[in-house]
């Protein structure tokens, strides 16, 4: 018998390659028994989507604390002419 | 002809700076180095922007090229730190001594999918993200928001597939749990406490 510990590991490794036959058949008897489990692994699954959903999704305007600093603003903008400018007098 | 997508490396850092910093940010979690990457991913796009051939918007190829910028970092800084990533004691958390359940996921008041609609769903989620250890959020993000193959991940960090699914579970019993609390679970586990019985 497995532990709730074992099996919330084992499930998660299910979504990232498929597990032998035998060992789905012991995950899905211990769901059958364990809501919890159950539950877990229906939101880490949900969880998976809502990471996509974010990747997908489009951008909200961003906080003040989330931009570029001015500061760093000028410096990337200073070293993107100077690239320019260097690889125009080649 | 004029092609209806082209690239104009003097709007770059006003049109896109913002967005491409808050990518780095969300993955390595210092203002400095973020800025670097950025700047080192302008510098890359610029000396290839005669490959740019208008197949996708110019955001989108710039955001992919500093994609490649964070991996190369990842990479290097992989090697240097691959020992913080297997603490057993944040399963703890979740398990008793006997291996059962301690913090019980709880069923979820919210769909997911009708979460994903709404206006506080980016906050919470990046703010669960930011709360996670930073090795576990990184692992996370690559192969569940960039969508990476395990295999890729492996090799840029420089762990084992066993390793990877480790930090993998752990990630996800931290998202999850926070997730839970923050916005998807009922409001009495929000408050972190017990149901009034009826």
């Amino acid at each position: 018998m497995r532990t709730c510990k074992e099996v919330a590991a084992r499930l998660s490794i299910g979504l990232e390659e498929p597990l032998p036959l035998g060992e789905r058949m012991t995950l899905r008897l211990h769901m059958m028994m364990c809501g919890y489990c159950s539950r877990y692994y229906d939101q880490i699954r949900a969880l998976r989507d809502l990471a996509q959903g974010y990747a997908a999704a489009d951008v909200p305007p961003l906080g003040e604390e989330q931009k570029l600093s001015p500061q760093a603003q000028e410096r990337i903008s200073q070293a993107l002419s100077k690239a320019q400018s260097d690889s125009a007098d080649k | 002809m004029k092609n209806e997508r082209t690239l104009d490396p003097e709007r770059w850092v006003v049109d896109h700076g913002n967005i491409l910093f808050k990518y780095a940010m969300a993955r390595v979690r210092n203002r400095e180095l973020a800025e670097d990457l950025v700047q080192e991913g302008l510098l890359a796009a610029l000396k290839s922007a005669g490959s740019y051939k208008g197949a996708s918007t110019e955001r989108t190829w710039l955001v992919g090229i500093l994609k490649h910028k964070l991996l190369d970092h990842l990479r290097k800084a992989g090697r240097e730190r691959a020992s913080d990533t297997l603490d057993e004691r944040l399963e703890d958390e979740f398990f008793d001594d006997r291996g059962r359940w301690k913090i019980r996921p709880a069923k979820w008041t919210v769909d997911p999918h009708e979460a994903l609609k709404q206006d506080d769903f980016r906050a919470v989620f990046e703010k669960c993200l930011e709360e996670a250890p930073e090795r576990l959020a990184q692992v996370f993000a690559l192969r569940e928001i960039d969508e990476l193959e395990s295999d890729e991940i492996c090799k840029i960090l420089e762990v084992t597939s066993t390793n990877l699914w480790v930090m993998l579970h752990r990630a996800r019993l931290k998202l999850r749990q926070c997730l839970e609390l923050n916005w998807l679970g009922d409001d009495s586990s929000r408050a972190q406490t017990p149901a009034r019985g009826s």
